[in-house]
């Protein structure tokens, strides 16, 4: 390759690349999936808790008014 | 190589291999998934000899597989992304690069954006370091012209 087909490869090359914006750096590395799924299992066995601790400690006998009951009808 | 070192080398790289995989059409979501898939195989056990080579080769192959098996199983989706731009910005050299033939634009990209020598380029892509030369060569003749024609 002659000197000046490679300066112009090379500075398309490097224009068109600085125009490729790059994710986020907290995005390059993957997650490691199956601790995700421990922390989101851990939480969702947590929310379920506390809703029924929440749901049993609320929890009030109902006060049902008496009916008048069934007029009984004479035959 | 353990993983701390691996993900700072990985890191050293990523940068490049992400750019080289959008300029061969990737999307910017399977670039990245390529990537990250490319990241764990290491972490596998697989061997790595130059490792922005290695993480360009292993990540275009995953992108390409994953891109046929998108195409296979859902053929109204991969239509209508493959219609799409790859990236938010239209690059007029990588449209360009899309004429050449795989090859061409898989030693132009090795050599141009991930920035690989000679021999590493020969190494990445199995290929003998006097065909990445002249493969060098005859790519970007070829796409200087296009870019001149528009």
């Amino acid at each position: 390759m002659d000197e000046d087909l490679q300066l112009w490869t090379v500075r398309a090359f490097d224009d068109a690349s600085a125009r490729v914006a790059l994710p986020p750096v907290e995005r390059w590395v993957p997650q490691d999936r199956a601790k995700e799924f421990r922390l989101t299992a851990f939480a969702v066995i947590a929310a379920a808790l506390l809703v029924g601790v929440v749901l049993v400690s609320g929890v009030t006998d109902r006060v049902v008014p008496a009916g008048r009951g069934r007029r009984r009808r004479d035959t | 190589v353990n993983e701390a070192s691996w993900e700072d080398t990985y890191r050293a790289s990523y940068p490049q291999v992400y750019r080289g995989l959008i300029a061969l059409g990737a999307r910017p979501d399977e670039a990245e998934d390529a990537l990250h898939d490319a990241f764990v195989r290491q972490l596998e056990g697989a061997e790595v000899t130059s490792a922005a080579g290695w993480l360009f080769v292993v990540a275009m192959r995953r992108w390409r597989r994953r891109r046929w098996r998108d195409r296979i199983f859902r053929p109204l989706v991969g239509t209508a992304r493959a219609a799409e731009s790859s990236t938010d910005v239209r690059i007029d050299l990588f449209d360009a690069l899309h004429k050449l033939t795989q090859r061409q634009r898989e030693v132009l990209v090795a050599r141009y954006v991930v920035g690989l020598s000679q021999d590493e380029t020969a190494q990445a892509l199995g290929i003998a370091r006097g065909t990445v030369a002249a493969t060098a060569t005859q790519a970007a003749r070829a796409l200087r012209a296009r870019m001149e024609e528009r």
